[in-house]
């Protein structure tokens, strides 16, 4: 059994209004029946951000998929085994966006991004996180809240930690979760208000059913393009100004 | 042909996260005549500009504080979410007691703060504005320590702003960054300055992480570009 992933990014008005890119980023790819997927977002102050993003998340996701100990079961695994493997993937692109850094003579900092992200096949699996967004399962049996790894902000909600940041091996956070998923979720924080809920810890259904009910519907292509639609909807500009990315990942 | 969005979506703000901004302002007699029109009819673009932004007009939080009379500072307009906030009208009289209206200023973000944290709501660092026209007529230094301090443990941005005769020398010590930190109003275009003010706290409560903004530039309003 594999995944299906649709995933988009739509540039937030703030963005579009001073001519600057989409600094969020994404990638995922399934290795037999597991799922690895990352969603990155670029901070907003750094100026290679954008650039950041697009490789921590690709780096991260194609290291984490060469692991041959995270096929099969990931859920299986404790967290003494998995948080070398994650750390290992972040240190990896971190040195990557160093090199990167030093041949256009800028600052590591400059490429500063956040990382949520999933290792999971459709029994569970592991949530790895630094710095804000959410990542969520939802799972079959609809009484069983979803598994979620919250965003980590200072204590300002416009500040947050970076893979960039000096101290980045204590922000890593992983939550394992463990049942049946009808579909895992990711998000930068930009789609947060309006996919979940008033409290933050659970995904709002009005928002979250009728776009997962018609995922379901139709082809991946497809999907991707709706749900791009949907993220770009002028509403959405009066909730954030911000970068909106989302990447739902459906069991076959 | 494009595809359309996904039919049927509820797309809501369930966010509540809010940008305190506390207005320190000067009313002493020294502000008569054109200078206290010219803040009044600033502090009405203010409003105007802040309710004319969608996300700034329910997250942006507004407090008003004059100091005047003798040596009083009072809560002019008290903490209201930018959509409810009206301009108050400003009066010049009396002495320059810049010390204790920094103190209010500084007890009321952390009262504010407090309230937030109660409500689970989310927030940005309070800015403190903090505007003179002269000399304080109070003891200020220990307001101007205690003001540095919290700016330096992050729990409040600070920005004085120094009309005409204003002691740019006292006005430096409330900020962490001394007298880079001040900037000095050309002659009395408060309409420029408050119009910046309205653009920056659009960007900051639009905001999400990244640490820093950027802010719109100050050259016009500001003698001291940055």
């Amino acid at each position: 059994m594999g995944w299906r992933v649709v995933a988009a990014s739509a540039t937030g008005r703030a963005h579009l209004d001073r001519n600057l890119p989409c600094q969020d980023a994404f990638a995922s790819t399934c290795v037999g029946e597991v799922l690895v997927a990352a969603v990155c977002d670029g901070a907003g102050s750094a100026s290679h951000s954008d650039a950041g993003a697009r490789l921590v998340a690709a780096q991260v996701v194609a290291t984490l998929a060469g692991q041959p100990s995270l096929q099969g079961d990931p859920a299986g695994l404790g967290v003494e085994a998995v948080r070398p493997l994650v750390e290992g993937a972040i240190a990896l692109a971190r040195e990557q966006l160093a090199v990167a850094a030093a041949a256009q003579r800028i600052r590591l900092a400059d490429f500063a991004c956040t990382l949520v992200g999933v290792i999971a096949n459709a029994e569970g699996g592991w949530f790895f996180h630094v710095g804000d967004g959410v990542a969520a399962c939802e799972f079959r049996d609809e009484a069983l809240p979803n598994a979620v790894s919250l965003p980590a902000n200072g204590e300002y909600a416009n500040e947050t930690w970076f893979v960039t940041g000096g101290n980045w091996r204590e922000q890593v956070r992983l939550t394992r979760f463990e049942g049946q998923a009808q579909a895992v979720v990711l998000m930068s924080d930009g789609a947060q208000p309006f996919a979940m809920n008033r409290e933050g810890t659970q995904l709002f259904q009005p928002f979250f059913a009728p776009v997962q009910r018609y995922l379901r519907g139709v082809d991946v292509a497809h999907g991707n393009q709706a749900l791009a639609a949907t993220l770009a909807d002028p509403r959405t500009d009066h909730i954030t100004g911000d970068d909106k990315t989302l990447l739902i990942a459906l069991p076959d | 042909m494009s595809i359309a969005a996904i039919p049927d979506v509820s797309l809501v703000d369930n966010s509540e996260q809010r940008t305190p901004l506390i207005l320190v302002l000067d009313s002493s007699g020294s502000m008569d005549g054109a200078p206290i029109e010219q803040l009044n009819a600033g502090l009405k673009l203010l409003e105007q500009e802040l309710k004319g932004d969608v996300i700034a007009a329910k997250r942006v939080r507004v407090l008003v504080i004059e100091y005047g009379e003798m040596d009083r500072a009072t809560v002019l307009a008290d903490w209201c979410d930018a959509m409810d906030f009206t301009a108050p009208q400003l009066q010049a009289n009396g002495t320059t007691p810049t010390g204790a209206a920094v103190e209010l200023a500084l007890q009321e973000i952390e009262n504010e703060k407090a309230r937030f944290r109660q409500a689970g709501v989310a927030y940005t660092r309070p800015w403190l504005f903090l505007m003179s026209d002269g000399h304080p007529t109070d003891r200020w230094e220990a307001a101007a320590e205690q003001c540095r301090d919290s700016e330096q443990k992050n729990r409040v941005a600070v920005f004085p702003i120094a009309v005409g005769n204003a002691d740019l020398r006292v006005l430096s010590e409330f900020s962490r960054n001394g007298e880079r930190g001040v900037k000095q109003l050309q002659g009395l275009q408060f309409k420029e300055l408050f119009l910046w003010l309205s653009a920056s706290m659009r960007v900051v409560s639009n905001s999400t992480p990244g640490g820093q903004v950027q802010l719109p530039p100050t050259d016009s309003w500001s003698l001291a570009p940055v």
